[in-house]
């Protein structure tokens, strides 16, 4: 379910969580100055108030003293008690100066107030102020009318109070409104980042589990390779532990090196089949490729070769039958060689596949390569094999190998004389049946492999146990006593040359025979 | 048409092996010609069983396909492991590139 998921799907939510965060933040610090540049345009509306109150208690006053100052001078006749009214002139002109300056702060469209309260201070001055400066005799009925003006002068001064106050009511309603949209505003985007928060949380969260399945995924992947390595480790030990046959003429000796730098497990096999009449049948091959794949091809290929070998004698119909059958299951490239070691007349009979030739060495001369050919099989259904034959003596080794034993230089022409400098080695004194670990040790020195080496010997037996002429008794207790063939080796040639005159056909390779 | 068909020639080189498989499998591709086929192996000094297992299903392919097709090669331990291939009876093999065009210049079998 969680593969089924696109990566679309989780990108879009923290997108929109993005794109939220980037809206939402401006907002929240934006509205945060917004309301305090209210809250201190509210202040400042305040103070604007309470000044334009100051100033019209100021023009108040100076309304009085200019009143004070004229009825003093009405009653005492003398100018001294005029000052009042000098400082009431100078002080109304500046509280009234003040009174518009205040006007405009709050911006006041309706200033009649402050017009009637000048109107009034006019006619004042000229009804009352003017003829009682001119004559201060007839006072009483001009200070009747003065009373009147200066009630007047006080309710337009109520008025005028009651304007700002109004104007400040005004005001504080609409910076409380204000206020009150940026908090709506804020809480909205409060929520709107909680949830985004939460979406993003859910998505990172779903993001962490599908992570976790991956993961797992990839475990149980790593899990199903290690299991798959396993077992094909375990089919390949089982395929190369299955027991080579121990018989008293012919005996085998092999070994198998996995490569050391990477643990796969590759495709190579031998075999070793006891058949009638003291022969038996040995086959090498190299299943191209590496792993559980190989390793299943390998055992087809291998029971392939078995099976006809019991009904087809000759090694290249054989491998021709295996090549078709490879062919047409489409399976994989195989190197082969085949064949057989008959022990009553010392013939060794094979046929080649795309693999290294085979070693022969024989008693007192030098190992040698021997003849080969034949492409491998599984690539051509039409592809041809030999079927080589050649007579050798007793004690003669056929050492068969896969290319890993000489192609671990890349150089294969050092590596095939490498091969038989060990060979001639190991075939002195070395027991035959740890032959073949014996030559791979001589090889490889202990360095690291690069390929998987397999490596299998095919001995007759020696002139020494001949001697005991089917006594099988007589041939584990010869075999037994092996190891000190050197001294014993006068013997030895002795022995050879009476066997090869008994054969009258020593050391020569019948012609190959062109199996179609 | 088919007389005045050009030479396709493929070319690996270095040592190849199961590494250089997807390389050596882009490399060895016929073109659309029906001339004969110049595998050039000439500066090949190793090639594994993957990589032999490749130029046999390439053979495969230009024999198929009517192709005259030659490889050349150059070093005598290529020439060895070709030859532990079996691939001597599959390919006309040579090591100079004068005989290995006068082959393919000759008339088809």
């Amino acid at each position: 379910m969680a593969r089924s998921e696109t990566p679309r799907s989780s990108v879009q939510p923290l997108a929109v969580t993005v794109v939220l965060l980037v809206v939402m933040i401006p907002i929240l610090v934006g509205g945060g100055a917004f309301v305090g540049r209210l809250v201190s345009q509210g202040f400042a509306a305040e103070s604007t108030v309470r000044a334009a109150e100051n100033d019209l208690a100021a023009i108040t006053r100076a309304q009085l003293d200019e009143e004070t100052g004229i009825r003093g001078y009405a009653a005492t006749g003398q100018r001294i008690f005029l000052q009042p009214y000098d400082t009431g002139l100078v002080d109304f002109a500046h509280s009234d100066a003040a009174l518009h300056r205040d006007a405009d702060r709050l911006q006041l469209a309706d200033r009649s107030a402050i017009a009637d309260l000048e109107a009034t201070n006019a006619t004042w001055r000229r009804e009352v102020a003017t003829p009682l400066l001119r004559d201060p005799s007839n006072a009483d009925p001009i200070e009747l009318r003065g009373k009147v003006l200066i009630d007047h002068f006080r309710v337009d001064t109520n008025q005028l109070s009651a304007l700002i106050d109004r104007r400040q009511t005004e005001q504080d309603t609409q910076t409380q409104i204000a206020i009150s949209r940026i908090n709506l505003l804020v809480l909205v985007a409060v929520v709107l980042i909680a949830a985004a928060a939460i979406g993003f949380g859910i998505v990172q969260t779903r993001l962490a589990r599908r992570l976790e399945i991956e993961e797992r995924n990839a475990a149980e992947l790593r899990a199903a390779y290690d299991t798959e390595k396993r077992i094909a480790e375990t089919l390949q030990d089982a395929f190369l532990q299955r027991p080579l046959p121990t018989t008293p003429a012919v005996s085998f000796s092999a070994t198998y090196v996995p490569a050391t730098e990477e643990a796969k497990v590759g495709g190579d096999w031998y075999d070793g089949v006891e058949l009638e009449k003291g022969r038996v049948m040995f086959v090498i091959g190299d299943v191209a490729g590496h792993g559980l794949d190989a390793a299943v091809s390998m055992n087809r290929t291998r029971q392939a070769l078995v099976s006809a070998a019991v009904r087809d004698p000759d090694p290249a119909t054989l491998l021709a039958r295996v090549n078709r059958e490879l062919v047409r299951e489409r399976g994989r490239m195989v190197t082969a060689v085949c064949g057989y070691a008959d022990s009553q007349t010392y013939e060794f009979t094979y046929a080649t596949a795309g693999h290294p030739p085979p070693v022969l060495v024989e008693p007192g001369r030098r190992p040698r390569l021997l003849e080969f050919g034949g492409l491998p099989l599984g690539v051509m259904d039409a592809a041809v094999y030999r079927t080589y034959s050649v007579q050798t003596l007793p004690g003669a080794m056929l050492v068969l190998y896969t290319d890993g034993a000489v192609e671990h230089s890349r150089d294969v022409l050092l590596g095939e004389q490498q091969l038989l400098d060990a060979v001639a080695s190991v075939c002195g004194g070395e027991a035959v049946e740890h032959a073949a670990a014996a030559i791979h040790a001589r090889i490889f020195d202990g360095r690291a492999v690069g390929d998987d080496v397999a490596i299998l010997t095919v001995t007759f037996a020696g002139p020494e146990d001949v001697v005991g002429e089917g006594g099988e008794g007589a041939a584990i207790v010869a075999a037994g006593s092996r190891g000190g063939t050197q001294t014993i080796s006068g013997t030895i040639v002795s022995l050879f040359d009476r066997a090869v005159r008994r054969r009258q056909v020593p050391e020569r390779e019948r012609a190959p025979r062109r199996i179609a | 048409m088919s007389r005045q068909s050009s030479l396709c020639v493929v070319k690996l080189a270095g040592e190849l092996d199961i590494g250089q498989r997807e390389a050596v499998a882009a490399a060895l591709q016929l073109d659309d010609g029906d001339g004969p086929v110049l595998v050039d192996l000439g500066e090949v000094v190793y090639a594994d069983s993957t990589v032999i297992g490749q130029l046999l299903r390439f053979r495969n392919e230009a024999e198929a396909r009517g192709r005259r097709i030659a490889l050349l090669i150059g070093s005598p331990q290529f020439a060895r492991v070709l030859q532990y291939a079996g691939l001597a009876d599959a390919f006309a093999v040579f090591d100079n590139r004068a005989a290995a065009l006068t082959f393919l210049a000759g008339q088809r079998p």
